[in-house]
């Protein structure tokens, strides 16, 4: 056990040196990065006009609807963003806050788009480029066996993904505060750390252990261009699933339409979809993890 | 002590890369000499826990290959250069032997500094170590190579066709070092180059399409070429029923080593043989 432990910190401290100096993960973050900043910063204000569902346009003919328990008026091109449930009264600094982070998630959603399918074909090779280095032999001549491989490899990747995640966070949210003024912190870093982060790592993982029987780069990143359209599709599922949990932090982001799912559904309901997917995930991973653990052993079992 | 029982391996089905090898392996050099595709690879991978024999088994230090924990165990013991040695080409080489020395469960820093420093010392590259491995030679691959496999101080030291690509010199400071090692562990050298193994085996097996030719002391197999070995002198003309091994001009005319029973009429001179000739005996019969 402890040298397992010290062999899968020794592959994530090495391991993570090879990835930084392929540049992979640096090709990885900027786009990631021009992607987001590009929406911030030619986003308009119109434009987020157009994704708010507008209840009615003036406040005191408006018929409220009691499932969501919010309203929303726009008067020339001015939102105004009312929360009828509960005794809070949104202000003008409120609506600031909440008109700058539409935006943000918007960049958010897109950027995490591209961050997913750029991991799905960037990660596929971590495994078949031992094979290209003829670094395999070596490798398991030591006492090192193949679950730990395995795991070694997917852990290297998810620091090198939380070391990317990081700085990009840090950066479009001086960005976003540069052009835009204050946003709602809270339910950025959530995005980050319950929608982003999760359904990153989850891609890095099928990613680096599904092509992991390819025996060129040639083949894995083919089998990973195959896997895209899964990954959009899990992408689907995480925007109109983990994108709720924008609602629990503040319910007057039900209105922006580009998450907008069951917006009627309680607090508990959303959490326990929520809490679902993440275990889907965990499930869809460990099965990738077997699937690799069979290639590997029959690899060397031949 | 390696200890090799019945092991057969095949890939294919219908192909046996080995058929049928036993072998006990101690202390000392141990050369395993054979043309291409003999089965050298194989059974060195199969010695190194790489892959699982088809039938038979084998023992390194007591621990039983078959059985995955106690290979884990084995494979601590032993050092092992492939014969296509691969490097990370974008770590140093002193990253490089670090990351293999934490893999081999040399956990603390400063045992493994300290054990870096000495097989860098002992390979000859101080001057390299912190050089990309992708700046690197052939012939220093080959000694990074070695560093590896010396690492955490191996019981057995398994090298694969080591001196392909080494020039001359190169070749000859890797057979001493390889002879220094094997005073006090067990040090297995595949090769299909007799002068790597001549001097310095205490034992040698001879594989020939995975079937087990020889296995004795370099003497024995000098010892069974005894009479088998002539020089004939001609006027350029090759005698014809035997193998020629060499070929020396001089003013008298040409004068052929030969093995095997050459025609009265060459008028042939018996010579004693090396283990080159020895070699070639045994595997000119059936
Ligand atoms: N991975 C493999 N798959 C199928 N056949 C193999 C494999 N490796 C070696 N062989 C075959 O096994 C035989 C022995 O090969 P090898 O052990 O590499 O010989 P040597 O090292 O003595 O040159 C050869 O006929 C070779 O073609
Ligand atoms: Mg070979």
């Amino acid at each position: 056990m402890t040298t397992m432990i010290a062999q899968l910190s020794g592959i994530v401290r090495y391991e993570s040196k090879i990835q930084q100096r392929t540049f992979r993960w640096m090709l990885v973050g900027v786009s990631f990065m021009v992607i987001s900043l590009l929406i911030v910063i030619i986003y308009s204000p119109q434009q987020a006009a157009l994704r708010i569902n507008i209840v009615d346009t003036t406040f005191f003919d408006v018929e409220f609807d009691e499932n969501s328990g919010t309203l929303i008026t726009i008067e020339r091109a001015q939102l105004k963003v009312f929360e009828v449930l509960g005794d809070r009264v949104i202000t003008e600094s409120d609506l600031q806050r909440f008109w700058n982070t539409i935006p943000v998630l918007d960049a958010l959603r897109i950027g995490l788009l591209m961050l997913l399918a750029l991991l799905t074909v960037m990660m596929s090779d971590v495994i078949p480029l031992d094979r290209k280095d003829k670094m395999r032999e070596t490798l398991f001549s030591t006492p090192l066996n193949a679950l730990t491989y395995l795991i070694g490899k997917v852990l290297t990747v998810w620091v090198n993904l939380w070391r990317i995640c990081a700085i990009g966070a840090v950066i479009l949210a001086l960005v976003v505060w540069i052009f835009r003024g204050p946003f709602d912190w809270t339910l950025y870093l959530v995005i980050w750390g319950m929608v982003i982060v999760p359904s990153a790592m989850l891609v890095c993982a099928l990613s680096v252990l599904l092509p992991s029987f390819a025996h060129n780069r040639r083949v894995a990143i083919g089998f990973s261009v195959i896997l895209l359209p899964l990954v959009i599709l899990l992408y689907a599922v995480i925007i109109f699933g983990l994108m709720d949990v924008i609602v629990l932090i503040d319910p007057a982001y039900r209105f922006t339409n580009g998450f907008l799912t069951f917006p009627e559904l309680p607090e508990a309901v959303i959490l326990g979809n929520i809490a679902r997917l993440y275990g889907q995930g965990l499930l869809i991973g460990l099965l990738a993890l077997l699937i690799a653990w069979f290639f590997q052993i029959r690899e060397q079992r031949r | 002590m390696i200890e090799i029982q019945h092991l057969s391996k095949k890939y294919r089905r219908d192909v046996f890369a080995l058929c049928e090898i036993d072998l006990t392996i101690g202390t000392g050099m141990f050369g395993l000499l054979g043309p291409n595709g003999a089965g050298k690879t194989t059974l060195i991978r199969l010695i190194a826990g790489l892959i699982t024999p088809t039938h038979g088994q084998i023992t390194v230090w007591g621990h039983r290959m078959h059985l995955a924990r106690e290979r884990q165990a084995a494979k601590g013991l032993i050092g092992y250069l492939p014969q296509d040695l691969g490097v990370y080409p974008n770590l140093t080489a002193f990253e490089f032997l670090d990351y293999m020395a934490i893999l081999k469960g040399v956990v603390d820093r400063k045992t493994r500094a300290q054990q870096i420093q000495q097989v860098i010392e002992a390979v000859r590259l101080q001057e390299a170590a912190d050089q990309r491995l992708k700046t690197y030679s052939g012939g220093m691959k080959r000694r990074i190579g070695i560093a590896q496999a010396l690492l955490n101080d191996p019981k057995v030291i398994i090298v694969d066709e080591p001196t392909a690509g080494l020039d001359p010199e190169e070749r000859v400071r890797f057979r001493n070092m390889l002879a220094d090692l094997s005073q006090d562990r067990t040090v297995i050298l595949s090769t299909h180059i007799i002068e790597d193994v001549s001097q310095s085996c205490q034992e040698l097996a001879i594989l020939e399409r995975g079937k087990l030719k020889f296995h004795g002391s370099p003497r024995t197999l000098i010892r069974e070429a005894r009479g088998k070995v002539w020089t004939i002198l001609t006027d350029g003309q090759r005698p014809q029923g035997v193998t020629v091994v060499s070929t020396l001009q001089s003013e008298r005319g040409t004068s052929y080593r030969v093995i095997g029973d050459p025609p009265a009429y060459y008028d042939p001179q018996s010579v004693e043989p090396l283990l080159e000739d020895g070699y070639i005996w045994k595997m000119q019969i059936q």
